[in-house]
């Protein structure tokens, strides 16, 4: 297991990452969700053992993993921009990879290059974004440590190679447990892969849940009312998170699980009422906008 | 570190595949050293081969030519340090540049290392890979040497010493340059600060004599180039004493040369270990502290940062009043310009710092201004010091206890003996002279410091330069092994006694006169047929090639032990000079003043029929010309320095051929063409007149010798004739 443990970073005059604390269990995958420069990079650096927290720790299964090699042996990190040694082909990738880490299969990353079409003997500095992301990925997989941290794992891949990734992980996650941890703001490509999320916003957690819960415990709600009345009674004890209004149409995101809502509505008698799915972007908003992030006040005033 | 298990095999495959990585370095390194110590130790072979065949060079020669070019390739005269110094750079970077890459430091940093094993890793492989670049082609080098016969024990043991030299060089130059990367945050800031710290010390010392030669009229142009933390400095240094010290024949065969070149340099060695120690102890504590995040910066720490832009306002304000000084006469007004130079460089480069340092934005010029201010506060400080002299630089003498010897320095030395270009009695003075009469020397030192001092003065103010006394370098050797060198001038008038004890010494007669340490003289000497000694007196000369050099010096160090005194050469003049010369493969000569009293030397002269008459033989003046440079003026009659301030217009010039006159003239003239030292110029000489005797056998002064009329005897017809 990961654990962060009131961590905290800051660049110069920035604090990046403010008392973050998460735990990412082993064999599920993690998305690591939030708002452009909310420091997912950093937290995942943090992991990586690549930036050195001011303030609290990183365990790696009770480890601490800033300069700790050990501990270091289990974790693969794939940064957003991947470096690859000038003039390298992904084989010799894979060669220096195997140096450092006892289980790289590298006839099993030549196996999977060639499933996804890379030529392993071409310079990857001739590959487009999409495949050198693709070749970080295999070496990723291909290096067999339990932690597989990706910086925006998907960014660059076509669906059909993003669907395979996913197939991938999944696999990988099935045979030897392996535990992704994904930073994305992509939160489509996080909905169907993720177990379990974090949010974060200004450096700070918002929510960790897991999928399935933060999704029962959120209910987007489209009603409409006789009259004032009637909504006040049916809202009455219901943590509202956002109220939008349009003519006598009532769109409601609230907190709390699906029965209590039913029950408080049947109070205020709508003449329509309806509790729609809400996707993991719709819940990030939410979240966000609670906590003051509406872009649309900025571009809508 | 991953590779600590896995077996040679693969560590010779890993390695490959390092080199592989790193092949623009191995590819630049390669060729260099290749072209250096291979086809540089062909080339200088083949030179020295060339030279032997078209010069007739005898076989001993050949064969020390031939040890001579493998040292000067591989051993101490070598100039592969460059190779070295220029590798280390090399390597610094291509191993270190990760840190100013977010995705590098991303890409390293995440992998099962910690830093230090980072770091260890890069040193490991960047002096394993130049060690074996360097040796293998050491020994290509030394193979082809090997084949001509070239090689014997002291240049192997030379070359093996040269060797871990250069390697040590190596190592702290990349030490520096590593330094100065984990001190910057991208490449730009990195090589400027790899140059701050490369010539920063250099720059410094170079400006600190500058202003000591501006400020201090007793400053000595002599062994003050002292410049600390240099690895740069330290071996040019040591390759130009190598160039000095290891000459002769038989230093490339002598095992001791090389212990005694590696005594003697043992401080620019110890410079240049010290630079790296406290490199490797700064890189530890820096890269301790470093941050990921630091990369993209310039310089990462703000005091570090300040103090760079301090340095180099500073060195650059103390560059301009230098620049100023050489272009200016002294006076109140020079030093007024030279700190309003100062000031304006050191802001002008202060506000270029600032945009350097701030990834080139201009709009940061005026950033940092309290810096500036700091700087231009230094600038002002080091100015007054030096203005006021608030060290006591200029009237500091050693203590007498602290002194081991003096020494007059820089002297003019009659003798001359090249040995591969090389004169070996260059510097003769501070090889040779050891006074120990320590409380004259200094009393002498405070007397011409106080002179050379009151002179300056006078020079700066006026611009007019005056004679007197004799202007001399001195030099203080201390217990404590510094030396201490002072410009001073002896006037005429210093108490003759004191001098008599110093110029009658020991020590002082040692280090003046060559005969004294002639050794290698009175071997070439020895039955050689180009040997040619002349006698030179007024206007007659006598030669022989029989008289052996070894009889002349024992009879010439005879007299001069026991009649050569400060009187003697203050109040009297040479009666004839002896030239001795030796004109084949080796080049030497020895001019010797003869004294009235050197009744030794002069029997010697004698023996072989070269003495001549001690006067003019008028039957061979065919004409004399008189010049008189102040016409109507009696200089004579002035104050003392009164011609000093006179400025000649127009000069008179009379030819007499006339016999009685030419005999007048004659009889009122000293001859003034020899070497005079301690002779009182000013009371003995007119300085008038300038008198041309044509005629006899002295054709080495173009048929003339030059004299002056002595004091108060300038003939009446001469300054009628003159005057008008």
């Amino acid at each position: 297991m990961i654990e962060l443990l009131d961590l905290e970073k800051s660049f110069d005059d920035i604090k990046a990452v403010n008392r973050v604390s998460l735990n990412i269990r082993d064999g599920e995958v993690f998305g690591l969700v939030g708002t452009n420069g909310a420091g997912k990079s950093t937290i995942l650096r943090s992991i990586a053992g690549v930036v050195k927290p001011d303030l609290g720790v990183v365990l790696v299964d009770n480890r601490p993993v800033y300069d700790n090699p050990a501990v270091k042996r289990d974790l693969f990190y794939i940064s957003d921009e991947q470096y690859f040694i000038p003039n390298t082909t992904p084989e010799e990738m894979a060669d220096y990879y195997e140096e450092i880490y006892s289980n790289f299969d590298k006839a099993r990353f030549i196996d999977m290059a060639g499933g996804f079409g890379l030529d392993v003997k071409r310079k990857i500095n001739n590959f487009s974004k999409g495949m050198k992301k693709q070749v970080s990925i295999l070496l990723g997989i291909c290096s067999g440590t339990k932690y597989l941290l990706c910086d925006e794992a998907f960014d660059g891949l076509d669906p059909v190679v993003r669907q395979g990734v996913k197939s991938l992980f999944a696999a990988e996650m099935e045979d030897r447990g392996l535990t992704p941890v994904i930073a994305s703001h992509n939160l489509r490509e996080l909905e169907d892969i993720c177990d379990h999320v974090g949010l974060i916003h200004l450096g700070g957690v918002i929510l960790s849940e897991d999928v399935a819960d933060m999704k029962l415990n959120i209910q987007k709600v489209q009603c409409v009312f006789d009259s004032d009345k009637d909504e006040k009674n049916a809202l009455e004890g219901l943590d509202v998170m956002l109220h939008e209004k349009r003519g006598r149409l009532h769109t409601i995101t609230i907190r709390g699980e699906r029965e209590d809502i039913e029950a408080a509505f049947k109070r205020g008698t709508p003449i329509f009422f309806e509790i729609l799915a809400l996707t993991l972007e719709e819940i990030f908003i939410s979240e966000t906008e609670v906590v003051g992030y509406d872009i649309r006040k900025y571009i809508l005033g | 570190m991953t590779s600590a298990n896995i077996s040679l095999g693969e560590k010779i495959k890993n390695k490959h595949k390092y080199l592989n990585r790193t092949l623009w370095t191995y590819m630049i390194a390669v060729p260099l050293m290749a072209v250096y110590y291979v086809f540089g130790m062909i080339m200088v072979i083949t030179k020295t081969i060339n030279y032997a065949e078209t010069s007739g060079q005898s076989m001993e020669k050949f064969y020390n030519s031939r040890l001579d070019a493998v040292i000067l390739i591989m051993g101490f005269k070598q100039f592969g340090w460059l190779i070295a110094m220029f590798c280390a750079i090399m390597f610094a970077y291509q191993g270190f540049s990760y840190l100013f890459s977010q995705s590098k430091l991303d890409f390293y940093l995440s992998q099962p290392t910690t830093r230090y094993q980072r770091i260890r890793k890069n040193f490991r492989d960047a002096i394993g890979v130049f060690t074996v670049l360097y040796v293998s082609f050491e020994i290509l080098g030394l193979i082809i040497a090997l084949f001509y016969g070239a090689v014997n024990g002291p240049v192997l043991l030379n070359v093996f010493v040269e060797t871990l030299r250069t390697l040590i060089t190596f190592i702290v130059v990349y030490l520096v340059t590593v330094l100065a990367m984990f001190l910057s945050g991208n490449m730009p800031t990195a090589v400027l600060l790899t140059g701050f710290f490369a010539f920063l010390p250099g720059v410094i010392s170079l400006e600190l004599i500058q202003l000591k030669r501006i400020f201090f009229a007793t400053f000595a142009d002599e062994g003050t180039s002292n410049v600390f933390l240099s690895p740069l400095a330290d071996r040019i240094f040591s390759t130009g004493a190598s160039r000095h010290y290891l000459e002769g024949l038989n230093y490339n065969q002598d095992y001791n040369a090389v212990f005694e070149f590696m005594f003697d340099n043992r401080f620019r060695d110890l410079d240049t270990i010290v630079t790296g120690i406290i490199a490797f102890a700064l890189i530890i504590i820096v890269s301790k502290a470093r941050k990921v995040e630091d990369a993209g910066k310039s310089i990462i720490y703000r005091p570090f940062r300040w103090f760079v832009k301090i340095s180099i306002c500073v060195v650059g304000g103390l560059a301009a009043a230098a620049c100023i000084s050489a272009f200016s006469k002294y006076d109140t007004r020079i030093y007024v310009i030279m700190c309003a130079f100062m000031v304006i460089t050191a802001v002008i480069i202060g506000c270029i710092v600032e945009v350097l340092f701030d990834n080139n934005n201009i709009r940061s010029f005026n950033k940092g201004f309290a810096q500036t201010l700091m700087a231009v506060a230094i600038i002002f400080l080091i100015f007054l010091i030096h203005k006021g002299d608030m060290c006591g630089y200029d009237s500091y003498v050693p203590n007498a206890s602290s002194v081991e010897s003096c020494a007059f320095v820089n002297e003019y030395t009659s003798y001359q003996f090249y040995e591969k270009s090389v004169d070996v009695f260059a510097d003769y003075q501070e090889n040779y002279m050891y006074i120990t009469d320590v409380d004259d020397f200094i009393e002498m030192t405070k007397i011409g410091m106080a002179a050379e001092k009151e002179y300056m003065k006078e020079v700066k103010e006026n611009g007019e330069y005056s004679d007197r006394g004799w202007q001399k370098t001195v030099l203080f050797r201390l217990k404590s092994g510094a030396k201490i060198y002072r410009q001073i001038l002896v006037p005429y008038d210093i108490d003759s006694e004191l001098m008599n004890r110093i110029v009658s010494s020991e020590g002082y007669k040692q280090g003046t006169f060559g005969c004294f340490n002639d050794d290698s003289l009175r071997k070439l000497d020895e039955n050689n047929s180009s040997r040619m000694v002349q006698y030179v007196s007024f206007n007659r000369t006598a030669a022989t090639g029989n008289l052996p050099y070894a009889e002349l010096s024992d009879a010439y160090r005879k007299d001069v032990s026991e009649k050569y005194t400060y009187d003697l050469s203050h109040n009297e003049l040479p009666i004839g000079c002896i030239e001795y010369s030796l004109n084949g493969r080796e080049f030497g000569q020895a001019v010797l003043n003869v004294y009235k009293d050197y009744t030794n030397t002069i029997e010697v002269l004698k023996k072989y029929d070269i003495y001549l008459p001690d006067e003019f033989d008028l039957s061979n003046v065919n004409w004399i010309t008189v010049t008189n440079y102040y016409p109507g003026i009696d200089t004579e009659t002035l104050p003392e320095d009164g011609l000093n301030n006179m400025i000649s217009e127009k000069h008179e010039e009379i030819t007499y051929t006339d016999e009685q006159k030419i005999k007048e003239i004659i009889d009122a003239t000293v001859v003034t063409d020899y070497d005079m030292d301690w002779y009182n110029r000013l009371s003995n000489f007119n300085f008038q007149y300038t008198v041309e005797i044509n005629g006899g056998q002295s054709n080495q002064y173009y048929g003339s010798r030059f004299c002056r009329f002595k004091k108060g005897a300038v003939p009446d017809f001469v300054s009628k004739d003159t005057n008008q």
